[in-house]
């Protein structure tokens, strides 16, 4: 007997039993259902997850650190200088470095009657002009007297209105004070005014200017207000402020930087790139790695939604077997019917796994319905309650989402648990007796 | 050409412990396009032995050979082809599904012997209309009288062209006058397709309009009768 066949003969025999069959499928129904909505679940919380994650993260950028342990004895810290530099120009997937000293010292960025603020980041001129920064204006700084400030500065930019102290404080706790007003600033001369206090409370002040050349783009190291100025002023900076609070002690030293940012050719290079300079001695951290966390805690949270679903799959497995038991005592006389006039032992098999199998099929497509309403319910509560927005950031999309794998999977896994359920009555089936069909009732 | 051969035939149930013998020493040559009955009493063990032959059991001690296959060495799967190539069989409850049309019915043989959907329906359409129903095609078992249902059991059990017809009181449910034309029509059938029935029956008259009657008592047979 060919499949065609037997599913018209079995799709026939489901029809006979409209109720048993609706019943047993809707257990199958429920199953797929809960499987189905609880992934999509699961990957819609990624998908937010993720999404909020990359707005506020470069995962291509790595961050080195100086290595080795300085609490051990006789071990030397690998400090980031001119060396480092050239050690991970030689590493793999590397497509750009960015040596960098931060200034942390009192200072003011003003342009006309306008001030603002950030932090000083003096870069090598020569390196940074191969580092891949996105730029929303401009170009990187080439020479002394040129600066480069990211996408967050032109908005921090206000008028002066009161010179206190105290409120000057203020507006830098705040950080980058976002007023949604940008202020042109490309190809215009800014002064940084530094401050600094002597034993005796003598404030005295030094004053830098430069052209800016360049606003980065926002992708560009988000949520930083940074004022990239050539490092030579900057180590000049920090000499006459004699300041000495950088993160490592390495940065201030001759040569030395405080932070190297290596960025890597692609997302896929990350990870590689960031274990080879873990090797030649320095720390790395990259976002890459808490993504890599990340998907982990998402793909246990998928198990676990799923397996609470796949439970009630069981249970439907045990519906169906149990139908297909009640089934074959029902047809018993009918199955021997079926051998006198030539059924094989394989046709008979495989005429109840169809059966089975259909039975998982239909629970499967309408469970499969099922969940793309209640999913739809989800994500409609979600945006109503602006829980689409719970990891911050831009609106996101749906709460729970039902790729076209998860759809296919589901209904393939309700077909394979409807002819697993199967196997058994079927193999009962197969070995009752031609003998049933002349016995007399 | 002998086409049934059943040789020292001994045949015994087992009921839990108790053992109940049932044939004793069966021969039995049936040739083909032989029309043969068998008769006796109930008990005389006429059915066990028309069961033996349709290989839904097997003999405790000797060997059937149908067609010269030995029928006794075949897998239960085996015999299911072997059935499906070689046997008809006619019961006296009809045995038809009940949930399928009488279409449905004679078409299932088909269905497992890999029958194409158009040559399906063309020969099970000429089958009903040779048994006289081809205005009960989609009607269902319990939509038609005892003649008809059987007269369906008659199509299906000729569908699949085998040559020999195994009938268990095929008229045994049926009033005189139908059984009548039950038997006539399986009268054609072994006159113009050669077909060889074996026919359990008690019912003397009717036996007579085969060509010949094999007596049986008590598990053995006893005498025989060959008509003209």
């Amino acid at each position: 007997m060919n499949y065609g066949d037997g599913i018209k003969l079995v799709y026939r025999n489901l029809v006979r039993r409209k109720g048993r069959t609706i019943l047993t499928a809707l257990g199958v129904a429920i199953g797929t259902a809960a499987i189905v909505a609880m992934i999509a679940l699961a990957l819609g919380l990624q998908t937010n997850a993720l999404k909020s994650f990359e707005n506020f993260q470069d995962v291509t950028t790595i961050q080195v650190y100086p290595g080795g342990d300085q609490s051990q004895p006789g071990q030397e810290a690998k400090i980031l200088n001119k060396q480092t530099v050239a050690q991970l120009k030689g590493i793999q997937g590397v497509s750009g470095i960015l040596a960098s000293l931060e200034v942390y010292s009192d200072m003011e960025l003003s342009m006309g009657r306008k001030v603002g603020n950030g932090t000083i980041v003096g870069v090598e001129t020569k390196d940074a002009q191969s580092y891949p920064f996105k730029f929303h204006q401009g170009r990187f700084l080439k020479s002394r007297n040129e600066a480069v400030v990211s996408y967050q500065v032109p908005e921090s930019m206000q008028e002066k209105k009161r010179s206190s102290r105290k409120n000057k404080d203020e507006n830098l706790a705040m950080g980058p004070y976002v007023t949604g007003k940008r202020t042109e600033m490309l190809n215009k001369t800014v002064t940084l005014t530094i401050r600094k206090m002597d034993d005796q409370q003598n404030i005295s002040q030094k004053e830098y200017k430069f052209k800016v050349v360049g606003v980065l783009s926002q992708d560009e190291g988000r949520g930083e207000s940074a004022i990239y100025i050539p490092i030579e002023t900057a180590r000049e900076i920090q000499r006459w402020t004699g300041q000495n609070n950088g993160p490592a002690q390495a940065g201030n030293g001759k040569d030395g930087y405080s932070t190297v940012k290596v960025k890597a050719s692609s997302r896929d290079t990350v990870e590689g790139v960031a274990a080879e300079i873990k090797k030649i001695g320095y720390q790395a951290w990259s976002p890459a790695e808490s993504l890599k966390e990340m998907n982990k805690f998402f793909m246990i949270v998928q198990l676990i939604l799923g397996g609470i679903g796949a439970i009630s799959l069981l249970v439907a497995s045990i519906g169906i077997m149990n139908t297909m038991f009640m089934s074959i005592l029902e047809r018993t006389r009918e199955i021997g019917i079926m051998k006198v006039i030539g059924a094989g032992i394989p046709d008979i098999r495989r005429l109840f796994l169809l059966e089975s199998g259909l039975i998982g099929f239909m629970g499967g497509i309408s469970g499969l319905g099922i969940a793309f309403g209640v999913t739809a319910i989800i994500n409609a509560i979600a945006r109503a309650k602006g829980a689409g927005n719970m990891f911050g950031g831009e609106p996101i999309g749906n709460l729970a989402i039902i790729p076209i794998w998860l759809a296919l999977f589901a209904v393939g896994f309700a077909v394979v648990v409807g002819i697993i359920a199967g196997l058994m009555p079927a193999y009962r089936a197969a070995r009752i007796s031609p003998l049933q069909a002349i016995r007399q009732e | 050409m002998e086409q049934i051969v059943v040789d020292g035939v001994d045949h015994t149930f087992h009921m839990g412990r108790v053992d109940i013998p049932v044939l004793f020493g069966v021969n039995l040559i049936v040739q083909k396009g032989e029309f043969l009955s068998l008769c006796g009493s109930s008990g005389s063990g006429k059915s066990t032995l028309l069961n033996l032959l349709g290989g839904l059991m097997k003999a405790s001690k000797g060997e059937i050979y149908i067609n010269d296959h030995q029928i006794g060495r075949y897998t239960e799967n085996e015999l299911c082809h072997f059935r499906r190539e070689n046997l008809g069989f006619i019961f006296q409850s009809y045995n038809l599904i009940p949930s399928m049309t009488a279409f449905e019915n004679v078409e299932l043989p088909l269905l497992f012997a890999g029958v194409s959907g158009n040559e399906r329906r063309d020969r099970v359409e000429e089958m009903l209309i040779k048994v006289g129903l081809e205005d009960r095609m989609q009607h269902r078992p319990n939509e038609m009288s005892g003649g008809q249902q059987q007269r369906v059991a008659i199509a299906r059990a000729l569908i699949s062209r085998a040559p020999i017809i195994l009938a268990d009181e095929p008229t045994g449910n049926l009033d005189s006058k139908t059984g009548r034309e039950i038997m006539n029509m399986m009268r054609e059938l072994n006159a113009e397709n050669d077909k060889t029935i074996v026919m359990v029956t008690h019912d003397l008259a009717q036996a007579r309009l085969s060509d010949r009657i094999v007596y049986m008592q008590d598990g053995k047979i006893t005498d025989e009768e060959v008509l003209q």
